[in-house]
């Protein structure tokens, strides 16, 4: 996920479109092995129907479930959202909340090599900070500048 | 010897610093336990792991096998040894008035790495990253968990006392660093020492805010405070991945009774 700002007071974290195609593609082909399957179904007891249903279930998921975050400078809202066809799961953050924006080291999982860096909210009064991204320590400099830039919220560089 | 009596001592460290530390070069040198330290014990506590297992192998066979393991016990007990022993530290020396790191193992010195003299050192004292009403204090390359407000300050003190260091705080005026004095300091940690320990975090921060209220707190304080921010998941959002199971469903039962008319193949 990059950012993108796209007009003067809204911007967006955008997927690369490879990785956009690359999940259609592999999504694709389950979604279609499973409807392939649904042709046979009448020969299935229903403890079979269920974990159909539940394979689907899963692969619903897969193939729609996403992450939005719209960066609103006329609301002064940080919006996360996690839908999937409907919503999952909501976060408001209000910019003027936003006491700092800051890096913790992060025992690495998977992704890559090196160590990996959360990018953290510190909210005014708030004790535990918000985890808004986790990365390579570079990548998520650069988002946290972006962030910051368009917000106008301080950042505090990692050292 | 005035300041010396003033002087806080090792003793007198709280617990959580003691850990991180050392005594052992006092009062000319301060040695902290850097990172790479404690993953050297940490891999040597792995490594009893193979060691014990192998232990028991040694014992327990007999023959070529047996001979096996009396070496993997060997070669892995001197590694075992070794990363034990080995110790990385970050060292504040007095009397070339300069820090650096050094490798010590089984009492042998290494060089020193990465001299820097201790007026360009700097020892911040801020909130933890992940739990802000605990602090941490950062010093070199690698910062500690300290724990209360209070027992930061005293680590403070207690480092500030000794050498020639600045001291800076990241705790009152939050996003901007401010260096603060020893007496200042001094005076802050005794006086909450000797008060009732139940709100000793409170008062303190209160304490250096209201020493710290210049015009940039002003222009901190209209931002708004949160007490609570709803956590993106928690368990009871999380049935809600199952909202479409009842269609799918229903969907499969359906394909059940009409499907074998739309079967094509």
């Amino acid at each position: 996920m990059y950012f993108k700002q796209l007009t003067q007071t809204k911007a967006i974290m955008a997927k690369a479109r490879s990785a956009v195609i690359t999940r259609g593609i592999v999504i694709s082909f389950f979604a279609l092995m499973s409807l392939f399957l649904a042709f046979g179904l009448e020969h299935w007891n229903y403890g079979e129907l269920l974990n159909w249903a539940l394979a689907n279930l899963l692969i619903w998921h897969l193939m729609f479930a996403k992450r939005q975050v719209t960066f609103d400078l006329e609301t002064k809202q940080i919006i996360t959202k996690i839908t999937s066809l409907y919503t999952l799961a909501e976060q408001v953050i209000l910019i003027n909340q936003i006491a700092a924006i800051e890096f913790r080291q992060t025992i690495a999982r998977g992704n890559g090599y090196g160590l990996s860096y959360d990018l953290i909210f510190v909210l005014k009064g708030l004790v535990t900070p918000i985890k808004f991204e986790n990365g390579n320590l570079q990548p998520m400099t650069l988002l946290g500048e972006q962030i910051s830039k368009f917000c106008n919220v301080p950042m505090i560089k990692h050292d | 010897m005035k300041t010396r009596k003033s002087c806080m001592q090792y003793s007198q460290l709280p617990k959580i610093a003691r850990r991180f530390i050392q005594s052992d070069g006092l009062p000319d040198q301060l040695r902290f336990s850097t990172k790479q330290h404690y993953i050297c014990r940490g891999f040597a506590v792995l490594g009893l792991l193979p060691l014990s297992a192998s232990l028991v192998m040694a014992v327990t066979l007999d023959g070529v096998e047996q001979t096996f393991y009396q070496i993997v016990v060997g070669l892995l007990l001197v590694i075992v040894i070794l990363l034990g022993s080995l110790k990385h530290h970050f060292v504040l020396d007095n009397s070339n008035k300069h820090c650096f790191c050094q490798l010590q193992l089984l009492g042998v010195f290494f060089k020193k790495k990465t001299i820097t003299s201790l007026k360009s050192t700097q020892l911040l004292y801020r909130h933890n990253r992940h739990d802000r009403s605990l602090f941490e204090l950062k010093i070199g390359r690698d910062s500690y968990n300290t724990g209360s407000l209070t027992d930061t300050m005293n680590t403070a003190l207690f480092i500030a006392q000794r050498f020639d260091i600045q001291v800076n705080e990241q705790v009152s005026d939050y996003p901007n660093i401010h260096p603060i004095d020893i007496s200042s300091l001094a005076s802050s940690s005794t006086e909450s020492i000797t008060s009732a320990n139940v709100n000793t975090q409170d008062a303190q921060i209160d304490l250096v805010s209201q020493k710290l209220a210049t015009a940039e707190n002003i222009k901190v304080s209209n931002q708004v405070s949160v007490d609570f921010i709803e956590p993106l998941f928690c368990p009871k959002k999380l049935v809600k991945i199952l909202y479409p199971l009842p269609f799918l469903m229903l969907f499969a039962v359906m394909m059940k009774f009409v499907g074998g008319y739309l079967n094509v193949f």
